[in-house]
């Protein structure tokens, strides 16, 4: 089955915080980085940024966890909130990254914007990218090929 | 209102009132925001001919229109103040995060008054406070920032500006920094906000404020497009890594020894080794919401340590203490430019000032007892040694506080061998390579700024189509167009015009001005972008005469401040011979046509000051003007 998910590659972050714009206003309607879904982790010292969103784990922490049901697990394995919601926050206790919320009175959670997350659409450096997650260990490896092939080359 | 936070903020530092109050909407619309609405408060709260280091001079901050939403490259803070260097009003604009950050703390715009008796900063967010700075007071930059933003929320939680010990010991060349990376108030910023002991300002994001716009789904449209057209730039790649892609950048030349020859091709080529610049470049930053970024982490490796440094590919920051000051090895640029970053100290006035001061002694118009014993010779060495006296305004030092005008006054004998324009030095050189920047270096009343002038003319090679294409994207009028490139030349003056009034409608919304950004955008596209947010149609016409309006009201209250057309001369040596390998070299036109003689340049302001509707021979905004702009009462 395809699990299509939204692949980080922190690497290429340059900490613009287009995305958290993005989702803020299409979650709220205004734009903030601290009513958003995704937050870029700034870095100190010339470390790389991170931005951290929802993992839609296989077996999550939060869906078990809710007394009103209000999880539904689509049929990529999505973890989606619904309006079951009754704010009781158990999920923001048990994530254990940190990644759901509660913002102007409720809850809200990543759902990858039914399949074309905003995110994503914006980002302008590739560090966000749509699509299956097999796909970055195989670019990874890529570019390790590449980089094995030009070391050969350099040997002889 | 869609766009804006809808709150200014008041910090009288002398009682310690602080307070809230609102701007007029009818101000909002005529003057946008960021640049624009700060010339208007500044008309209400400024004092006439107030000494720029007395309480009663005000620090005006204000963020773009556009700051705090995702239209990119929008996160421009502009501060207006009255500058020591030149004694102008004027706008200072800088990166970093702070318009964001102080949107998302509710407010537009802040205006600090007053003198603190002893050192603080501001921190503004769910609530604002006057800290008390003792901890960060005599710290510097990179130090000081890193406390206050540690002490506020943390890195990406906040933002910050700070002022070092240049401006806590009132430098008349200091400037302040935003986020350790973005400098900001050439010509005295860090001395006025030394002189009201005010170490810095912090915003911190708070989940309460946010910006609003009008519709969202169409701002998301044309910010995609954007983006795809950033994405897909080919220069991207090495704009990002600080490169210079274009290769006629060469062409344009430096001057060196107190811009008395020109820097020999090679030598200029040297100091821009890419691969040097690759060992020492670790990480590029981005402004907020920039998808451009051209700043940069910088690392030596002599002491093993990491320096964040500012950066700018175009005009090459870490060129001048190559040029200027001769220094070739890149780890001792990058020691040298770090120290000046980490004082406060405007790089450009600095290096000149080392130019100017080792000529002269080795002229001998200075002597060993004038400079307090120390010798002077071009290099790393003397840069060093005169950055930390002239910061610490200890012996020889206390002169160079002053920057090249307060050598001029305590040696009254080098006045004829400096090149200052408003008492400040000149960016580049038009005996090198001549465009609208040149101009712009004299007519401005913050004296030599860069980007207010800034176009296509930066680089050579343009064509006269070029220049034509600019001017329409720009909305030059028709008949104005005949003008500008009547004859088959360019107007230099009638171009500079409109470019004054793009940057100012630019930094109105708070979008950045660096070539390689505000090539994507358009007074056309601006008026779509305005329309999304605000919710109100406006003509591409209108925006720009609102950018038009804000220029000519900070110039309105200068010329009351004395900046008439006496003040807008050109320096002396310009109208000289350069030496060098392409031996004397003089100033030409920009496509090297023909000489620039003092009639020329005459007439090239004369055109400047017609073309703006002003009074020719007093360079004064003439009362059609005023009224054409609804500003007349100022």
């Amino acid at each position: 089955m395809k699990k299509r998910r939204i692949v980080i590659d922190f690497l290429k972050c340059t900490g613009c915080r287009l995305c958290e714009m993005a989702c803020s206003i299409n979650l709220f309607g205004e734009f903030n980085p601290y009513l958003s879904n995704i937050s870029v982790m700034i870095s100190e010292n010339g470390e790389p940024n991170m931005p951290v969103t929802c993992m839609q784990c296989e077996e999550p922490f939060c869906v078990p966890v809710c007394p009103a049901g209000a999880f539904d697990v689509d049929n990529e394995g999505i973890v989606v909130l619904t309006n079951k919601c009754v704010g009781c926050k158990m999920c923001l206790m048990v994530c254990p990254f940190g990644n759901i919320h509660y913002l102007r009175s409720r809850v809200v959670k990543c759902d990858l914007c039914g399949g074309d997350p905003e995110c994503v659409k914006i980002c302008p450096s590739g560090a966000l990218v749509y699509g299956e997650v097999n796909e970055l260990p195989k670019n990874r490896k890529n570019i390790l090929k590449s980089i094995l092939a030009s070391y050969r080359q350099m040997g002889n | 209102m869609y766009g804006y936070a809808g709150k200014v903020l008041f910090v009288d530092l002398s009682s310690g009132e602080i307070k809230d109050g609102e701007v007029d909407k009818e101000i909002l619309h005529d003057y946008i925001g960021g640049f624009g609405v700060n010339a208007r408060l500044c008309s209400e709260y400024w004092k006439k001919g107030v000494d720029p280091l007395e309480p009663d001079n005000i620090i005006i901050i204000g963020s773009g229109f556009f700051a705090g939403t995702f239209i990119p490259s929008s996160s421009k803070t502009f501060i207006t103040t009255k500058f020591p260097m030149t004694g102008c009003y004027g706008t200072a604009a800088g990166g970093g995060s702070f318009a964001a950050a102080l949107k998302y703390a509710g407010y537009d715009n802040v205006i600090i008054t007053g003198q603190a008796k002893k050192p603080i900063y501001i921190s503004i967010g769910n609530r604002v406070e006057i800290c008390d700075a003792s901890n960060v007071w005599g710290k510097d930059i990179f130090e000081a920032t890193d406390i206050m933003i540690k002490s506020h929320g943390g890195q990406g939680h906040c933002s910050a500006i700070s002022i070092g010990m240049a401006g806590e010991n009132g430098v008349s060349f200091s400037l302040a920094m935003i986020d350790k990376a973005s400098t900001v108030g050439r010509g005295g910023l860090g001395a006025v906000m030394g002189s009201k002991k005010l170490k810095g300002v912090v915003a911190s994001y708070t989940d309460k404020g946010g910006v609003k716009v009008a519709d969202n789904k169409k701002l998301a449209g044309l910010v995609c497009q954007l983006i795809e057209r950033a994405r897909s730039d080919r220069h991207r790649e090495s704009l990002l890594k600080g490169y210079i892609p274009w290769d006629k950048w060469v062409e344009a030349g430096f001057s060196y020894k107190n811009w008395s020859t020109a820097l020999p091709e090679e030598k200029a080529l040297a100091l821009y080794d890419v691969r040097e610049w690759d060992r020492v470049r670790k990480r590029t930053i981005h402004c907020y919401s920039c998808v451009l970024g051209d700043k940069y982490v910088v690392g030596v490796e002599k002491n093993k340590k990491d320096i964040s440094s500012y950066f700018s590919s175009y005009a090459n920051a870490l060129l001048y203490p190559g040029v200027h000051c001769d220094i070739s090895d890149v780890n001792e640029r990058v020691i040298c430019f770090d120290a000046a970053n980490r004082y406060g100290v405007d790089i450009i006035c600095f290096t000149t000032l080392v130019g100017f001061l080792v000529e002269l002694y080795e002229g001998g118009i200075l002597s060993l007892k004038d400079t307090g014993g120390l010798e002077l010779k071009l290099g790393f060495k003397t840069t060093m040694e005169l950055l930390d006296l002239t910061v610490r305004r200890e012996g020889f030092g206390k002169i160079l506080a002053g920057g090249i005008s307060g050598v001029n006054e305590a040696f009254p004998a080098t006045r004829k061998y400096s090149s200052l324009i408003k008492g400040m030095s000149p960016v580049l050189d038009p005996r090198n390579h001549f465009g609208t920047e040149h101009l712009e270096f004299v007519v401005n009343p913050r004296g030599p700024q860069i980007a207010p002038g800034e176009s296509i003319s930066l680089l050579p090679g343009r064509s006269l189509n070029d220049f034509k294409r600019y001017a329409q994207r720009l909305l030059v009028p028709n008949d104005k167009f005949e003008k500008m490139f009547a004859g088959g030349e360019l107007a230099v003056g009638r171009l500079l015009r409109y470019i004054e009034d793009w940057y100012s409608l630019l930094s109105s919304v708070g979008v950045c001005i660096r070539p390689q950004i505000n090539r994507w955008f358009s007074p056309a596209l601006l008026e779509k972008l305005y329309e999304a947010v605000a919710g109100k149609s406006r003509s591409a016409g209108d925006l720009l005469k609102a950018g038009e309006r804000g220029w000519n009201l900070l110039k309105v209250l200068n010329v009351k401040e004395g900046f008439d057309r006496r003040k807008d001369s050109f320096p002396e040596n310009w109208f000289k011979k350069l030496d060098g390998e392409r031996k004397n070299l003089i100033w030409k036109d920009y496509f090297k046509k023909k000489a620039v003689t003092k009639y020329e340049a005459k007439k090239m302001l004369d055109e400047y000051y017609e073309e703006r509707g002003w009074n020719i021979e007093s360079g004064i905004p003439g009362k059609d003007k005023l009224a054409e702009l609804e500003i007349e009462d100022f």
